[in-house]
């Protein structure tokens, strides 16, 4: 990988983009309208992440319900085939459990789960197809499909990954082969605020890096959820003109 | 699904009638509408998806990876995912192999388009990854008295998705008896062979003059048997009350193997397995040969439209 130049002098990065620059971010929300309470669909560069939430409904099983709040549960599904080279990772692998009980953790609190409790919150991921950063894509759809149940929430939640480029240049909205190359914090935030919901560190990064990184990162989560609102808007504007007519 | 005595004693009757009734009003012949888009995974050779209404959904996905020489079943591999399924369940890994051996079985003269030299194949990796329509009414991760037979629609799907399949074109010499080199290819997508060419493109009709046109991937059509009646894509509800299951493969213009038998009724109650007469494998493969010609046709204008139009990049 070394022998890639992922950031040329004159500032631009394999992909062309700049160091600010995120993918193009496209998104859907009631996509399976039969299969679920809410569904969204999430594009970032070549990432396509799709979600399915169903909820609030009764416990599977005694060990999910809770008296006063919610449980969610989140499945994360990444095909085997969502890679550039075809990988099967087996339901058990370390790093999907540790995605899954981030996602979990996160949405516990940005939900207003006292409002629904004694049920559950089902929320089933799918990566059809990775090109970096599929937690922050993931996070995104997770919102996405939230908010497409009806789900109480208290803001957003957007997502979005940095990396720190030779140990001084930082890199927004990472590709997966810089992902391969540099340390990276995943990070999601709360609704138009500075608030963290979300973070997560691969590998280490000094610590004096940290604020540029994070602001670069919250910068970047506040755009993504402008993009998010601005579908969203359009979709509930499609759905009042046909509930009209 | 969970049906009261009354309600399934009320859909055997009106599906084992002389005049029998669908529970949708569709003729026993007529399948169900499907939604269908090809070429959206970037990171694959060749993709498909296939939605029913009912929200049942199946992506496929096609890559290739070039391998030394082996045998020939090892050239494909299939792989089912279903939901947030275990995927060591019996029923996952019969239909595998049902699948699975449907392709092998009619690949025969595709398998010199997989050949790249005298020491190297192209390997197809096909993934399944269904989503059934009713994961939230599961009460466990091994309950699947509401999964649906997703055979026919899996079936296809992988048409689709091997006809919207691109293999890179080879720059290096085919032939290696000699001297062993590794293959190379030309790295331009815009260059890539279609492994099941269209019948439209000239170039490759001129080129290729044996009977590589008409070949097509295998499909397979589930039919449910009540009483004397059968009924091709059952929906769950018919799966639910039918005596049997009755599974028959098509390609290029003929039935083919596999004609089984198999349990529609996932539930597992007993009361409404009951066997079948022969007549009704004769009966099915009659019906068969009648709608699958132009399912096919139908399919094919779906490839089509996808391949002659650009990368599509997502799809809803």
């Amino acid at each position: 990988m070394s022998n890639k130049e992922l950031y040329s002098p004159e500032g631009l990065r394999l992909d062309g983009r700049r160091w600010n620059e995120l993918k193009s971010f496209t998104c859907k929300v009631n996509t399976h309208q039969t299969s679920s309470d809410g569904s969204s669909y999430v594009q970032q560069g070549n990432t396509k992440v799709m979600c399915k939430v169903n909820g609030p409904l009764e416990p599977k099983s005694k060990a999910n319900s809770n008296n006063n709040n919610a449980s969610i549960t989140v499945n994360l599904n990444i095909a085997s085939f969502s890679p550039v080279e075809r990988r099967k990772r087996p339901k058990s692998d370390r790093r999907i459990k540790e995605m899954m009980t981030i996602l979990e953790k996160t949405f516990s609190e940005t939900v207003i789960t006292k409002l629904y409790p004694r049920t559950q919150i089902i929320v089933d991921c799918y990566v059809l197809s990775q090109d970096g950063g599929i937690l922050s894509a993931v996070a995104n759809s997770v919102t996405l499909a939230l908010i497409d149940a009806g789900i109480a929430m208290y803001d957003f939640v957007s997502s979005i990954n940095v990396g720190l480029y030779n140990n001084s240049i930082p890199i927004l909205d990472l590709n997966h082969l810089e992902e391969g190359d540099m340390s990276f914090l995943t990070l999601g935030i709360v609704g138009k605020s500075e608030k963290l919901a979300m973070m997560l560190l691969e590998e280490k990064i000094p610590f004096d890096k940290l604020e540029t990184l994070l602001g670069i990162g919250i910068s970047g989560a506040q755009r993504i959820k402008d993009l998010m609102d601005e579908e969203l808007r359009k979709h509930g504007k499609l759905l009042i003109s046909t509930a009209a007519s | 699904m969970s049906f009261s005595v009354s309600e399934k004693d009320y859909l055997y009757q009106s599906l084992s009638s002389k005049t029998p009734i669908r529970p949708d009003g569709r003729k026993s012949h007529q399948l169900r509408g499907i939604e269908a888009s090809i070429n959206f995974l970037p990171n694959s050779n060749g993709s498909s998806r296939i939605r029913l209404s009912d929200g049942s959904e199946v992506i496929i996905s096609i890559k290739s990876k070039v391998v030394k020489m082996s045998t020939l079943a090892d050239l494909i591999e299939l792989d089912l995912t279903i939901d947030n399924l275990r995927d060591d369940l019996t029923f996952i890994s019969d239909w595998t192999n049902i699948l699975r051996n449907s392709l092998l079985r009619n690949f025969a003269d595709k398998f010199e388009c997989l050949k790249l030299t005298t020491r190297y194949y192209f390997k197809l990796y096909v993934d399944v990854l269904f989503l059934s329509s009713s994961s939230n009414a599961r009460t466990t991760k091994t309950d699947t008295s509401f999964l649906q037979n997703p055979l026919s629609m899996i079936s296809f799907g992988i048409y689709l998705a091997l006809k919207s399949t691109r293999l890179p074109l080879l720059i290096s010499n085919s032939n290696d008896k000699d001297i062993e080199e590794l293959p190379t290819f030309n790295d331009d997508w815009s260059s890539t062979v279609l492994l099941y060419p269209q019948d439209e493109d000239e170039e490759i009709k001129e080129n290729n003059t044996t009977s590589q046109n008409s070949s097509s991937p295998p499909l397979l059509f589930v039919l449910s048997v009540v009483k004397n009646n059968l009924f091709i894509d059952p929906s769950i509800e018919e799966q639910e009350i039918s005596d049997c299951g009755l599974v028959i493969g098509w390609c290029s213009g003929k039935v083919v193997s596999p004609i089984e038998s198999l349990n529609l009724n996932q539930s597992g109650s007993s009361e409404y397995i009951k066997g079948m007469h022969g007549q009704n494998i004769i009966e099915g493969i009659k019906m068969i040969e009648n709608v699958a010609a132009t399912v096919s046709k139908g399919l094919d204008e779906i490839v089509k439209d996808g391949n002659n139009s650009v990368f599509m990049d997502s799809i809803f």
